[in-house]
């Protein structure tokens, strides 16, 4: 009789708690949808071929379009990433393959952590002090290495973790065979960890393409077509930023198509990095 | 313990097969309460039986037997000699005076109980041991006559001339092909019908070639367990090295796999010297020429397999390999 009481009891505790999470997890995704459906709908109908082929042009309350934007965003996450990428690799292959020794490794690694959780703004005013001031102005290059700045440590230590899933027999194997450290950690243990590691890069470019606060603080922005980095460069989250706070009902439903293709490029990314884990994880096994 | 020749898991070994009793072990299967001294019992029988594994045990300096055939190989039958080699893991000594002549073309086996040593011996032969911080070592390897340790030795050069198979297999998550001529390419060799060539021949040489010949871009790590094993043993051999090294080279495979391991085993010793470390008896009986028994880091009895399975000169050897000891 009791037995049967306390089953009854369990199974009655165990639905409503496998309600509650089901519950939940239907509201996270509800209020993921009714975002996307909200910028679908501001967005969708400011979202035309201009956006993209179009400068703002003279009218302040009618612009056209952010194709400056897009290119700037674009040439200063590319300048970033040709420089934070190599750079967060090489520092993750030395925390993974080389810290044999204990104070520095340890001290990389705790500052890599801490870079990754400094508030972005932070970034911005380092980058402002330290390059913006001694240079004059602002400029594109400045934007391109607070990015940088934010990118490193992400690369850094998603490098490292994936390193350190490459089985330790494919190290011995490679030595065993006679090649060096550095032709073993070239020719294997990277090629190997090549998919996650790839993986890391685009979250790393993700997070750098949808920053706004480093920006405002080094690259500004402008208002042309420019493609000269030592000037004040614009960027898709400056200017959103700029319109959708700004006076005038045409910026901001253009402030709403450029969150829109933001969006979209997240939406991507994600994918790319869900499709690349997968076959990452199918080759390490 | 010391005291004791015999662990409990003999003991249990022989409970296992009763139908081989050891004589000098006469109530090693009596029922639990009276097993304690019971093993007592036959520890004082065993105690002149044993008299090698004794001094090991208490840590004094023996003699291995080392049977004449192989104490007088010249030095041109001789591709490596591991001589008086001692290591050290930190504190721990792992390999005591070892002393073993391995003979030029043929297949020699280290024997002995889990953790006394086989890798460890193994491993020291291409310096593999390297990797791991804090160990020391003393005496000599040297092959072919040229030193294995010691200072100005190229570790690199050393590993280019000594081939390793390791117990698990461990092909490269990259394609057959480039598997098999990683040791040509680490030497810059870029030559495609140099490579071809080389695989083709090394992969033959391994028994794979017509398992693979049409799928050598595929990669590695589709292939069967005893393919892959096959594969490593291809990597290995295919810039011909002076000897080769296999440590329990089939102990992840099924019967059939080690089959056909056993056979080319013995199909490449001739060119490449074979030094085997493996658990099963009958393998090592099946495959090898010389048979080194070791025990707590030390070297037991040596000499050709052979006599080391029929008529070995020490008791304890016979028990070992007949599986009541150890
Ligand atoms: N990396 C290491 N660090 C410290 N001690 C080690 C290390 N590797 C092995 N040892 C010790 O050295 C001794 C010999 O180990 P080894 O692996 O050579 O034995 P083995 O004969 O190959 O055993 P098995 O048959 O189980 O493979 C053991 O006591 C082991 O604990
Ligand atoms: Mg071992």
């Amino acid at each position: 009789m009791t037995g049967s009481a306390y089953n009854s009891y369990t199974r009655i505790v165990s639905f409503v708690a496998a309600a509650l999470c089901t519950i939940f997890a239907f509201g996270i995704v509800a209020v993921l949808c009714l975002v996307v459906f909200y910028l679908f709908g501001k967005g969708a109908s400011a979202l035309s071929w201009q956006f993209f082929t179009e400068l703002p042009g003279t009218d302040p309350q009618n612009p056209k379009g952010m194709r400056h934007a897009l290119e700037g965003t674009l040439i200063m996450v590319s300048l970033a990433a040709a420089v934070g990428v190599p750079l967060g690799i090489l520092v993750g292959v030395y925390l993974s393959e080389y810290s044999s020794e204990k104070f520095l490794p340890t001290t990389v690694r705790f500052v890599a952590d801490v870079l990754a959780g400094v508030p972005s703004i932070v970034v911005g005013i380092l980058g402002y002090e330290l390059l913006v001031v001694p240079m004059g102005t602002n400029s594109g290059y400045a934007g391109a290495a607070a990015l940088a700045f934010i990118m490193i440590p992400i690369v850094a230590r998603t490098t490292e973790e994936m390193l350190k899933l490459v089985p330790k027999s494919y190290r011995e194997g490679s030595l065993a065979l006679g090649a060096t450290k550095s032709q073993t950690i070239l020719k294997v243990v990277l090629p190997a960890a090549t998919g996650s590691i790839v993986t890391g890069v685009l979250l790393a470019i993700a997070r750098a393409a949808g920053e706004t606060a480093p920006l405002l603080f080094t690259a500004l922005s402008s208002q042309y077509l420019t493609r000269d980095p030592s000037q004040p460069f614009p960027s898709l989250t400056v200017q959103i930023y700029n319109y959708a706070t700004g006076p005038f009902q045409g910026q901001r439903t253009l402030a709403w198509a450029g969150i829109l293709v933001l969006i979209s490029l997240f939406f991507v990314l994600s994918l790319a990095v869900r499709w690349l884990t997968r076959r990452a994880v199918i080759k390490m096994v | 313990m010391q005291s004791n020749i015999l662990d409990p898991t003999p003991s249990r070994m022989s409970d296992a097969i009763p139908t081989r009793p050891a004589a000098s072990q006469p109530s090693a299967d009596q029922a639990a309460p009276t097993r304690r001294v019971a093993l007592r019992d036959s520890a004082k029988a065993e105690a002149g039986r044993y008299r090698i594994i004794e001094a090991i045990r208490s840590g004094q300096r023996h003699e291995p037997a080392v049977h004449a055939e192989l104490a007088n190989l010249t030095d041109a039958e001789t591709i490596a000699k591991i001589d008086d080699f001692q290591l050290w893991y930190g504190k721990n000594q792992a390999i005591h005076h070892v002393n073993i002549n391995v003979a030029r073309g043929k297949v020699t086996a280290l024997i002995g109980p889990s953790g006394c040593g086989k890798s460890t011996l193994l491993r020291s032969v291409n310096r593999l041991n390297d990797l791991i911080d804090g160990v020391r070592v003393a005496g000599s390897i040297t092959i072919n006559g040229r030193q294995v340790f010691g200072p100005g030795v190229d570790v690199i050069n050393l590993r280019k001339r000594v081939g390793m198979v390791f117990q698990k297999p461990n092909p490269f998550p990259m394609s057959i092909f480039d598997n098999v001529v990683y040791r040509l390419r680490i030497d810059g060799e870029r030559s495609k019908s140099t490579l071809e060539a080389a695989s083709e021949k090394a992969l033959r040489g391994a028994a794979l070639w017509e398992e693979v010949k049409d799928r050598l871009k595929d990669s590695a790590v589709g292939l069967s367990g005893g393919q892959q094993q096959r594969l490593c043993i291809a990597r290995a051999i295919v810039a011909d090295p002076e000897m080769l090294l296999l440590d329990e080279p089939c102990s992840a495979l099924d019967p059939i796999a080690t089959l056909r391991i056993e056979e080319l085993i013995h199909e490449i010793a001739e060119r490449y010297t074979v030094l085997i470390v493996t658990h099963n008896m009958q393998q090592a009986a099946r495959v090898s020429d010389y048979t080194a028994f070791m025990y707590l880091g030390r070297l037991v009895e040596f000499g050709p397999t052979k006599l080391i399975f029929q008529s070995p000169q020490l008791p304890e050897t016979e028990d070992y390999v007949m599986g009541r000891f150890g």
